[in-house]
């Protein structure tokens, strides 16, 4: 177990939440509206369970809330940005199971919220200057890019899970569900970049670039899943699983060689 | 305005562990908690036993052309931190005069400071309660707390400055090499002994300014 | 470990941690550390903090065997030893010193592994089994017993080992007036001498007289050269070591002649690597360079050495008296009590061409002396030091010390043009079989080149020490009664005593020796051979040992005596070698557990042993009376004097030593020339006298030799280094010290290493027919091949296996009673 896996599971499951927030945001899809409050549900859940790991990564836990008083500190930025998200996944299922339909607005605004969290994520990391391996530019890419793309991988994968008893009227043409696959394609493709670049940053300092390599190749097989279901190749249930597996796991095994590169 | 730093003779630092004994009790360090590493240099970074080396003194380079130096680090009091704008509770803090320094009752154990300092091991985390070597406490009686889920580092004995005296690393160096004082009072100590020397700082191109100036 | 033994014999239960919160009670301890709730951590520290700066100053000596002799400040806090600082000697801070071992003083006060009351042995001696007793019991059981040994076999059947591990003059072990030595001449006892660092003491007394030869190294600045030959400052004598970079600022070049490249050889300017005992065959090579060019300083040596002296072919001096004038008697010899005989040595003037006693010679001749005068055959000592010189060859020099033929040539060109000189040496050379012999070839190079008794030139090492004042006064005071001590007991020889205590004879006559008393050292990690040690002990009918710890030689004891740490008892720091100033060391604290002063201990056993009115002084009444002595009055020291001051100077300590070239012989003049060879010690040894008249020999080591058959079989010499952090096995049982040097390692030229197979870490074996010790490897690029070198100073539970005692010999040169701590070859084995 790698000293910094409480940061591991913040980042990776709370980054997998807001990314899948923010991509439905952007492509709305078709849910069951029995069902569609599990949404926003799951991502505040998954934003939950990451914050949990932030305690158990503390030396004084009980401490904790003086971390919102700096507000320049980065702790504090994710702290504070995963609050206004919270809150909004709160807010959003709230009015989705009660209302029936949460505005737009909300939406938009907590896909703001979860896109800052992503590059505050990712700028705890950049100020590191003890760990090479984390001051880089490289760290940003590594983290947006990554959460769009499983992010994108999730909310496919809840999309058609919620989608039992979707009416005719709430059914997505074939031409918005091409453009939500384009759209995954592209956000995985440049997962794919970002974890090449992060293979070349790590070996320039002197560490192992396998586990990215690795990461790289599974993430090109969950493009292959999405363009295999796009041909017809694979379908149902396999296509959306085989996609949502490999875009996380292939974020999820860069993440955690990143933390490894942590010998403090 | 006072501005506290240190400057290092590294062609007098014989390695001999002084300063880092006298820092050890004046502040009645824990086992695994070293403020000051004197590390030996041959042709690698630099090694310590107090960090993991077997052994100290041991040169690089071929005989009879061999290399050895010493380092002595400790936190560089920086004038442009980088663990002060990570820290989120406010703990770590810069006086006035320029010291850094851990505010204990504040600090979360989050290690954002110590990923943050671009300087290897100055900055170290009590993972667990405390240890000491010995039953009895030893040092000055207003050394710093040691808590379990902490972080600490070098605190530039401002107890023992603001009280008049010297830090305890600087009490007494036996080559001569340890200086210390106002960097920006021209007649002090330390501003004495690097005038019209050559010096470099570590790992300046991190940009966070530190004030220990190694004379070489 | 202490815990363990005791508890092993179902003791008491008394624990250390017990006693500790008992005394907190009584107030005569601090605080227990914190626990881990935090509020209580943060609560206890503001208590504690608002005492800041409160604490009590007590001075301080540390005092071991470093002899660094350094005043320290030590803090008390609620009656509690929290911290310990550089004293401050205003009138001249340059002495004003600390290094990691003074600094860690309260974990000595506090160890775990402190003796904390007397135990009589209950298991196999070396087993570490005791059992608690009173210091009643123990001092009668000592006492019953010696007295019982003195009766029946005579005083001398008790042996005292005076150790130096404490330098102090109340409770020190060291033959500087100490009163441990005071009840040995009480008692008649016999002394077992260490016979360690001599050879370098001996050839400068035989070479440059008695007394200092040491400049202060104030006067190492105005050097043009400083070489540090043979020496470690920056390791053994740290706190020294700020003026060698002084005079290296000033403009003084620093060369260092070593065997490898270490600290000292990083401070320097040119490094000369040697082969291992082969400095004074390098010096003979840098001599004939010398004399080839004609860069001897002729006029010193006509004028200040006995080099125009003229030899008979009985080895002796052509006197006056041989002229049939007859000797004179001069005035009363304070030593001898008798009157001197004046019979002056005679030269060959040039300016007559005649015989004359050297004070009234105007021109002494060095090589124009013919073969006969008077009559009598003789040679001028100088023609025989030339004869010497021309039996080697640079090219000879170069190949036995693996000094390269230019450097031989650049080292006499700075010895011979380029002084004022100053050579800076201590034991190293000393560690080895042919020590005398390396000594004083490398003296003789002095004395040739004129680098001696002037500014910039000479011996450089110490800074002076204070003086022995009136140790003998001390030593022979009689009795309240008047009555006289009955005088000590032979010196034995450590070569000779497992002989005799396995045979109870001496040189072929019965001498029973029964009952040993070590105090202030640890002899079975620090004399050589261990496995001869041990046995010796084993076989010693009676043993006590007085100690601060459990370390390896009190693990021999049948009686075990606890001594109290050097701040919880008030004594005077006497013997330093690079301080010329007392220290006073007041009692900071009270003795913990029954531990007692060295001090009362032997006066409990004086007294027990019938003694009493030997015994009747204070720690007062001994401090004055040891500084009833010219110099003392002379500075105005006393006892009240000290309690004011703390430290003491003598201020009569030349700045350069032997100025002038003036030699404290009766001739005024440095020695080349033994006329009588009388070796230091007798156990019936054969001596060739041929290699000892001319003091400008030399012979390899024993086995650091490279071309000793031995070398086959045990291709590895061993350097048994200092390390920074332990004064030998004192400070053993300080763990913050292990965060810098944490345990027993070898430390192997890569090369080498990579020929045998070893990587960082490995655990090996070095081993030789004597014995074996087993511990880490680490690369150290600073060996030459064929060299490793491990520091000493642990104790044998601290190594894998084995102990790194058992290697060396313990073995004299012919006439000098020297153990050799680096002449020890051993192979390797990876484990």
């Amino acid at each position: 177990m790698i000293s910094e896996f409480p940061l591991f599971c913040f980042t990776t499951l709370a980054g997998l939440g807001a990314g899948a927030y923010a991509v439905n945001a952007v492509f709305p899809m078709a849910k069951s509206s029995k069902r569609a409050w599990l949404f926003p549900f799951a991502c505040m859940i998954l934003l939950a369970i990451g914050l949990l790991g932030l305690p158990m990564h503390l030396g004084r836990p009980e401490r904790m809330l003086i971390a919102l008083t700096q507000p320049s500190a980065m702790i504090a930025q994710e702290a504070y940005w995963s609050i206004a998200l919270g809150i909004v996944l709160l807010v959003d299922t709230l009015l989705v199971k009660f209302k029936g339909r949460a505005p737009r607005a909300l939406s938009i605004v907590g896909a703001v919220f979860a896109l800052v969290l992503m590059f505050v994520m990712g700028n705890a990391y950049f100020v590191s200057l003890a760990i090479p391996a984390w001051a880089s530019w490289a760290t940003f890419l590594l983290f947006v890019c990554g959460d769009f793309a499983m992010g994108a991988a999730l909310a496919f994968l809840l999309d058609n899970v919620l989608s039992e008893g979707k009416g005719e009227k709430e059914a997505d043409t074939a031409s918005r569900q091409t453009m939500f696959s384009n759209a995954r394609i592209v956000l995985a493709a440049l997962a794919l970049v970002s974890l090449a670049i992060e293979a070349v940053h790590f070996s320039n300092v002197g560490l192992s670039f396998a586990p990215f390599a690795a990461s790289a190749v599974i993430a090109a097989a969950g493009i292959g899943a999405i363009v295999a279901a796009r041909m017809g190749k694979l379908t149902g249930k396999a296509a959306v699983w085989a996609e949502f597996v490999c875009l996380f796991a292939a974020v999820a095994i860069a993440r955690y060689a990143f933390y490894a590169a942590c010998v403090l | 305005m006072t501005r506290y730093g240190m400057a290092i003779d590294l062609n007098r630092c014989v390695g001999c562990q002084a300063c880092a004994t006298a820092c050890k009790i004046a502040n009645n360090l824990p086992k695994n908690i070293t403020y000051n590493t004197v590390y030996t240099k041959s042709d690698t970074f630099g090694t310590a036993v107090a960090h993991g080396a077997i052994a100290n003194d041991n040169a690089g380079g071929v005989f009879p052309n061999c290399v050895l130096t010493f380092l002595p680090v400790q936190c560089q009091h920086c004038e442009n931190p980088a663990c002060l704008p990570v820290c989120p509770t406010g703990a770590t803090q810069k006086r006035e005069d320029g010291i850094v320094w851990v505010d204990s009752s504040l600090c979360i154990g989050c290690r954002a400071c110590v990923m943050a300092c671009p300087y290897d091991n100055v900055r170290m985390m009590n993972e667990t309660d405390p240890e000491y070597y010995l039953d009895v406490v030893v040092g000055e009686a207003d050394a710093p707390v040691h808590q379990e889920g902490t972080v600490e580092k070098c605190t530039f004995c401002h107890n023992l400055i603001d009280r008049g005296e010297v830090p305890a690393c600087m009490q007494l160096c036996l080559a001569g090499a340890r200086y210390w004082g106002d960097l920006d009072d021209p007649e002090s100590d330390v501003s004495k002994a690097i005038e019209g020397r050559k010096y470099r700082k570590l790992r300046e191109g991190a940009g966070t300014a530190p004030n220990v100036f190694y004379l070489e | 470990m202490t815990d363990k033994a005791i508890n092993e014999c179902g003791q008491h239960g008394f624990s250390r941690r017990s006693f500790i919160k008992g005394a907190a009670v009584l107030g005569a301890a601090g605080a227990l550390t914190g626990c881990s709730a935090s509020d209580d951590v943060l609560n206890a520290a503001n208590e504690t903090a608002s005492k800041a700066g409160q604490e009590q100053i007590f001075s301080g000596a540390c005092r071991s065997q470093c002899v660094q002799g350094c005043y320290l400040n030590v803090h008390v806090r609620d009656g509690q030893v929290v911290r310990t600082t550089a004293g401050d000697i205003a009138e001249e801070p340059r002495f004003n010193r600390i290094c990691p071992k003074g600094l860690s003083h309260p974990a000595r006060v506090y160890s775990a592994e402190r003796l904390q009351y007397p135990m009589r042995r209950v298991g196999e001696r070396g087993e570490g089994k005791f059992e608690r007793i009173t210091w009643d019991e123990a001092i009668k059981e000592i006492t019953d017993k010696w007295k019982g040994y003195r009766e029946e076999f005579g005083p001398e059947s008790i042996v005292f080992f005076l150790g130096s591990g404490n330098t102090g003059l109340l409770g020190g072990g060291t033959a500087d007036g100490s009163v441990m030595q005071h009840l040995q001449t009480v008692m008649g006892a016999c002394s077992l001498l260490p016979d360690r660092d001599i050879a370098f003491q001996d050839r400068m007394a035989k070479m440059f007289g008695p007394g200092s030869a040491m400049s202060d190294p104030a006067d190492w600045c105005n050097a043009n050269h400083v070489v540090i030959w043979g020496t470690n400052p920056t390791v053994s004598c740290k706190q020294i070591i700020r003026f060698y970079l002084d005079a290296k600022e000033a403009g003084a070049q620093l060369t260092c002649i070593d065997i490898g490249y270490n600290t000292n050889v990083a401070k320097s300017d040119w490094f000369v690597p040697v082969n291992p005992a082969t400095d004074g065959a390098l010096a003979l090579g840098v001599l004939r360079e010398v004399i080839d060019n004609n860069w001897q300083d002729t006029e010193f040596v006509r004028a200040h050495t006995d080099a125009p002296f003229l030899v008979k072919d009985d080895n002796t001096f052509l006197r006056r008296s041989d002229l049939g004038v007859a000797p004179e008697e001069g005035p009363v010899n304070p030593q001898t009590g008798k009157p001197t005989v004046i019979d002056p040595e005679l030269v060959w003037d040039e300016a007559t061409q005649s015989a004359l006693p050297h004070t009234e010679a105007e021109k002494p001749s060095l090589d124009g002396v013919p073969a006969e005068v008077e009559g009598f055959a003789v040679r001028s000592v100088y023609s025989m030091l030339i004869d010497r010189i021309n039996e080697w060859t640079v090219e000879q020099a170069s190949e036995i010390s693996g000094v390269s033929i230019e450097d031989i040539k650049r080292l006499a060109r700075m010895y011979g043009q380029e002084g004022p000189v100053t050579t800076c040496m201590n034991q190293g050379l000393n560690h080895y079989f042919n020590g005398i012999y390396s000594y004083e070839c490398v003296f003789a190079l002095m004395l040739l080149t004129g680098n001696i008794g002037k500014s910039g030139a000479g011996l450089g090492s110490g800074a002076g020490n204070f003086g022995i004042s009136n140790a003998k006064g001390c030593v022979n005071q009689p009795s309240s009664t008047g009555e006289k001590p009955m005088g000590p007991g032979r010196n034995l020889n450590w070569t000779a005593i497992y002989d005799i205590v396995h045979t109870q004879t001496y040189l072929e006559k019965p001498f029973p020796v029964k009952a040993l008393y070590c105090s202030c050292t640890n002899i079975v990690s620090n004399q050589t051979e261990q496995n001869e040690t041990k046995k010796m002990l084993d076989e010693f009918d009676f043993v006590v040992v007085q100690e601060m710890t459990m370390n390896d030689t009190a693990l021999y004891a049948d009686i075990l005596l606890p001594a109290c740490h050097w701040f919880e008892a008030e004594d005077l720091r006497v013997r330093a070698y690079n301080m010329p100033y007392l220290v006073y060391n007041e009692r900071a604290i009270e003795p913990l557990y029954e531990s007692k002063p060295d001090f009362e201990v032997y006066k409990m056993l004086g007294e027990a042993m019938g003694y009493g009115e030997f015994f009747e002084f204070d720690e007062k009444d001994y401090i004055n009376l040891w500084l009833d002595s010219p110099i003392a009055k002379k500075e105005g020291i006393t006892y009240d004097t000290l309690r004011e001051t703390k430290v003491a100077r003598n201020h009569s300590i030349p700045v350069i030593a032997l100025e002038g070239g003036k030699f404290p012989f009766p001739t005024g003049r440095a020695r080349f020339w033994q006329e009588k060879i009388v070796p230091d010690y007798n156990i019936g040894q054969e001596i060739d006298e041929s290699k000892e008249h001319l003091m400008l020999y030399w012979e390899p080591a024993r086995e650091a030799n490279l071309k000793a058959p031995i070398r086959e079989k045990y291709p590895f010499t061993v350097l048994a280094e200092h390390m920074r952090t332990r004064n030998h096995t004192q400070w053993w049982d300080v763990d913050y010290m292990k965060e810098f040097e944490r345990q027993p390692i070898a430390r192997f030229n890569p090369e080498d290493a990579a020929e045998l197979g070893i990587v960082e870490g490995d655990t090996v074996r070095l081993y030789n027919d004597r014995g074996s010790v087993t511990l880490l490897a680490v690369i150290n690029a600073g060996q030459a091949r064929k060299t490793i070198n491990c520091p000493r100073s642990f104790l044998t539970r601290e190594h894998i296996d084995g102990d790194f005692a058992t290697i060396s010999f313990n073995d004299y040169n012919q006439v000098s009673r020297n153990q050799c701590y680096f002449d020890q070859a051993v192979a390797v084995e990876k484990l």
